[in-house]
């Protein structure tokens, strides 16, 4: 089959309820190292709504991970997910991958691109890998 | 101190309570956490931090959910899991019982194996292992 240059190959969606995220944040938030970078850390740190930002980052990395068409990789897969978001004010992002996620899927994607759509009280992240 | 599987099948509960906003009477040794309690994707992680939390333990990758299945074409083909597929399963899930999965083993029927009972079994493993190491 021929494959054009720069054609989607996976496309992955979450959908996270602000409420639900803010809960998590007060009740983990002295863990999110486990599955945050220290940059998206840092920027959970300096915003005024750090749950917001939190479901904003978390359904980026669920719609990336669904792109990908690999089974749950567990906390530490998470945080090899680093998504490119300073505030949740941002609709566009791009993702990267480390580690051994990075190596899973050399030769099938090399690009994420992230958008991102309020509607009632959750953010819906589409990701798209190419 | 090691603790009995009614202890740690209460602190399990506990935790799905509490993650899953669900009441005490709906969480059975046999709900499914995705069919029963309503799981979604940030509810997994909730319920392994408070599961690491209160029983003082770490839960690695791949330990409670299986890894490096759905991308090995000998472990899937056309939406079922293959005999290799089911070994390999119960390789890495020792504490899971699969007797109703192997009975038609759809990928789209994974997400069953994830009871409370698995959650309690892992857990009665996982502690007895450290008390006696």
């Amino acid at each position: 089959m021929l494959e054009r240059k720069n054609s989607p190959k996976g496309i992955g969606v979450d959908v996270v309820a602000f409420s639900r995220a803010e809960d998590f944040y007060h009740q983990h938030h002295d863990s999110l190292g486990k599955i945050l970078n220290p940059k998206e850390e840092e920027a959970l740190k300096k915003s005024v709504n750090p749950g917001r930002l939190l479901a904003y980052l978390f359904s980026a990395k669920e719609a990336v991970f669904k792109s990908l068409d690999l089974n749950w990789l567990g906390v530490e897969g998470f945080r090899m997910i680093e998504v490119d978001l300073s505030s949740e004010e941002e609709k566009f992002s791009e993702a990267r991958l480390s580690g051994i996620l990075k190596e899973k899927v050399a030769g099938r994607f090399c690009e994420w691109h992230l958008n991102f759509f309020e509607v009632r009280d959750s953010v819906i992240a589409q990701a798209i890998s190419f | 101190m090691e603790k009995t599987r009614e202890q740690i099948f209460q602190g399990v509960r506990d935790c799905l309570i509490n993650a899953l906003g669900v009441s005490e009477n709906q969480v059975t040794l046999d709900s499914s956490l995705v069919k029963d309690l309503g799981a979604e994707s940030i509810d997994f992680l909730d319920v392994v931090f408070r599961l690491e939390k209160t029983f003082g333990i770490k839960i690695p990758r791949g330990d409670l959910f299986p890894e490096n299945l759905l991308t090995n074409p000998a472990f899937v083909k056309e939406g079922r899991i293959t005999p290799a597929g089911l070994a390999e399963l119960k390789r890495k899930l020792s504490h899971v019982d699969f007797t109703t999965f192997e009975d038609n083993p759809l990928v789209s029927r994974l997400s069953d194996i994830f009871t409370v009972k698995m959650i309690v079994d892992y857990l009665f493993d996982k502690t007895s292992v450290k008390a006696k190491a």
